[in-house]
């Protein structure tokens, strides 16, 4: 009930004309959708959302994976970086947004303004230009999750007996003919699922961007989550917000799908 | 002594008036040591419930900016009406969206709301989501309260009418600003450049010249000449729309700004002229040229933050925010060189002008509607906004207090003359009264920042807003 009923208001919502200045709500169909499909906009930020879903499920992983490769050695010290990794997870992203803006800014901010500037990069604005400012919520979103993709890969890792890799020592294989045939098959179903819920994530991403830019410059960062917001609480337009979540959950519902056909497949 | 400081309060109020402004003809408004024996019916055991955000500055006097505790005037408002009256902060964007759920669900959590000019007011007095507050001060309506802190007359007429909707009055402002245009004394005399009068003086001699200047000195970069916000979002598009005006340019064809009219005529949007093109382009470049590479992104606090940082030399346009910066200024040297002038002029000789007003509605589910408006009155009454335009801002609603004594001693007379002048001068009306007005206000901000970063022409800007507004009203049943 919990789950379904929100998802069933949803649906009824996208097919409501529902503004907040109109005093009937009547149903109209599909016509929220084609109005969303009619608005530049919504292919701005299917792309943007595209690009950012790419670049931090790619990194993320990638990234998660190389840490916890690392850390998955019985090596002085290890637990203790293993819980710096994860500190990024485990703060608000609101907290973790406002901290990187700060953070980025070119007059004030410690990255932006100093860091940057002394090391002879000068790439102008971060968040103000439109490249920079994507590449900047993708870096803090994987900044942020990569931990979480780490504590799942480990936790894979941690599962693969170490006799393999001695029988696979044995047979001569080296640290990379381990990797690719012993760690990597092994670790396909647990990745698989990383992937799952790195995708469900970075498709709903709102709350960091928005606090870092907004959407903006203009409407270089504005992924689907944040056109949403905007459509509901600055258009004041339920219906259409509501159409728009309806095709991120199909979104979402269509990659996992995807994922868990490969999913059945590799196991 | 009460009665004598309130008599003198009042002498003083009407010789500022009537010196100093054209503004509409007022009564000072009754202050709290008025009668208590006001025959007000059917509010006592009442609560009312409001929510707003600007913690730590509004109501500062009511409740305890820390510990939200209410203080004695509320505990005495309260025990002599024998009411409860609570309040709920919140961020901006947050208050926008409990409110919204609070009209969609029906329940009535707030039966005060925000509803401030910009979009509030129109959305939800075009869809019966607010009281016309008419009938509470109408003697012959059923819901009359005779509230001892309300006079109508005192309120700035303009304010009521960036409050109105469709001729009815949906909400009663707390603080009410316009433009000035805000820079550093000690940055200006440093640099040799003279304050401008007209658009074309600031883009072609102010901004250059202050420019420059930084740059031969080596600060450029570290202090700017102009500070501006540039978020993609409609309060960016507040500011953009003071160009607009200033331009010359309207939102519809033929000057229309409500509903009836743009229906009646079937005007058409005009946000892609000349006027609004110019608009756009001298915003951006502004942004861009003359500011903070940041600055596409910037929000209120960030402007005033760079300015009262000592990072740059003008805060442009709202007088709100740099007052904002002066009196939280971290500096008291810098703060001190904070100085205020009328806005410059456009080509066809209007100001680049804006006007907006923190208010506040009564809800149509409020379960009392007469406390809800008793409580209302009382938090915009002349003491209330006494307070706040003494300890912050010399913004108030009020005429009374626009003219007292004690802001012309707190402000001096010339920041007070000038607001009054720049009041005088500002049209309600500088955006379209229209539902949609938010909606093309967000488009408005995302296209400016575009332009702002690069990633779009002027031209291309104005013609997406345009193509969007028309979209937009076309849905919306404006034009058959």
């Amino acid at each position: 009930m919990v789950t379904i009923f929100p998802t069933v208001y949803m649906i009824y919502l996208s097919i409501s004309q529902w503004k907040a200045f109109l005093l009937d709500h009547p149903l109209v169909g599909v016509t929220n959708f084609v109005n969303l499909f009619s608005l530049a906009n919504f292919y701005n930020s299917l792309r943007v959302s595209a690009e950012f879903v790419a670049l931090t499920v790619t990194f993320s992983i990638l990234f998660g994976l190389v840490l916890a490769l690392t850390l998955n050695q019985n090596l002085r010290g290890t637990n203790v970086f293993r819980a710096i990794i994860i500190l990024p997870f485990t703060i608000a992203p609101i907290i973790t947004g406002f901290t990187w803006r700060y953070l980025f800014d070119s007059n004030q901010g410690l990255v932006g303004a100093f860091i940057f500037p002394s090391l002879g990069i000068h790439i102008g604005s971060i968040l103000g230009n439109p490249l920079n400012a994507l590449i900047a919520v993708v870096f803090v979103d994987v900044w942020t999750k990569a931990p979480f993709m780490f504590l799942i890969i480990l936790a894979g890792l941690q599962g693969i007996s170490p006799s393999l890799y001695r029988a696979a020592k044995i047979d001569g294989a080296s640290a990379f003919s381990s990797f690719r045939h012993v760690t990597l098959p092994l670790l396909r179903r647990v990745l698989i699922i990383a992937v799952i819920l790195k995708v469900i994530d970075s498709v709903n991403a709102f709350d960091q961007i928005y606090v870092m830019t907004r959407g903006g410059p203009g409407n270089a960062t504005q992924v689907l989550g944040i056109q949403g917001y905007l459509i509901a609480f600055s258009s004041y337009d339920i219906g259409e917000a509501s159409a728009l979540g309806v095709i991120m959950v199909i979104i979402s519902v269509f990659a996992i799908a995807l994922l868990i056909r490969y999913y059945n497949k590799a196991t | 002594m009460a009665v004598v400081a309130v008599v003198v309060l009042l002498v003083v109020g009407f010789a500022g008036y009537y010196t100093a402004t054209n503004l509409g003809g007022t009564n000072p408004s009754s202050s709290s040591s008025s009668s208590t024996s006001t025959g007000i019916t059917g509010v006592s055991g009442a609560t009312v419930n409001l929510i707003t955000f600007d913690q730590g500055l509004v109501f500062t006097d009511l409740w305890n900016s820390t510990t939200g505790k209410p203080l004695a005037p509320l505990l005495q408002f309260e025990k002599q009406y024998n009411i409860t009256v609570n309040v709920e902060f919140d961020d901006e964007p947050t208050v926008r969206q409990k409110v919204q759920a609070d009209f969609a669900s029906g329940a009535g959590r707030y039966d005060l709301t925000l509803a401030d000019t910009a979009n509030l007011v129109q959305v939800y007095g075009s869809s019966g989501q607010l009281y016309p507050l008419e009938q509470f001060y109408t003697p012959s309506s059923q819901l009359y309260t005779p509230s001892p802190y309300f006079n109508y007359t005192d309120f700035i007429p303009k304010a009521l009418v960036a409050c109105s909707y469709g001729g009815h009055l949906y909400a009663l402002p707390y603080f009410t600003f316009s433009s000035s245009f805000n820079y550093r004394m000690d940055l200006f005399k440093k640099y040799n450049v003279a304050l401008p009068t007209t658009i074309d003086q600031m883009m072609n001699t102010t901004l250059p010249k202050l420019k420059a200047g930084m740059m031969a000195d080596g600060t450029y970069g570290k202090v700017y000449p102009i500070a501006i916000r540039g978020e993609p979002k409609e309060t960016t598009a507040l500011d953009v729309n003071a160009f607009i005006y200033g331009f010359g340019g309207t939102w519809f064809k033929g000057g229309y700004w409500n509903v009836t009219d743009v229906k009646a005529h079937r005007a058409l949007p005009a946000l892609n002229t000349t006027a609004v093109v110019n608009a756009i382009k001298t915003y951006a470049l502004m942004g861009s040229m003359f500011s903070s590479l940041d600055t596409p992104t910037y929000d209120f606090s960030k402007e005033i933050t760079l300015y009262q940082s000592g990072k740059a030399a003008i805060l442009y346009p709202q007088s709100v925010n740099a007052f904002a910066a002066q009196a939280f200024a971290p500096n008291a040297t810098i703060a001190a060189q904070m100085a205020y002038a009328p806005t410059v002029t456009g080509p066809t000789g209007k100001y680049f002008d804006e006007i907006w007003s923190l208010s506040f509605g009564i809800s149509k589910y409020t379960h009392n509607p007469k406390a809800a408006f008793l409580a209302l009155s009382f938090l915009t009454s002349y003491e209330r906004q006494l307070n706040f335009a003494t300890a912050f801002f010399p913004n108030p609603s009020l005429l009374s207090v626009l003219h007292s004594p004690q802001l012309t001693q707190k402000w001096g007379a010339t920041t007070m003359n000038l607001m009054i002048e720049m009041l005088a001068q500002s049209d309600p009306h500088f955006i379209a009264y229209i539902p949609e007005a938010n909606s093309i206000n967000v488009k408005m901000g995302e296209v400016t920042s575009a332009v702002m970063s690069g990633q779009m022409t002027p031209q291309q800007a104005a013609q997406a807003l345009q193509d969007y507004a028309y979209q937009l009203l076309k849905s919306d049943g404006y034009y058959g």
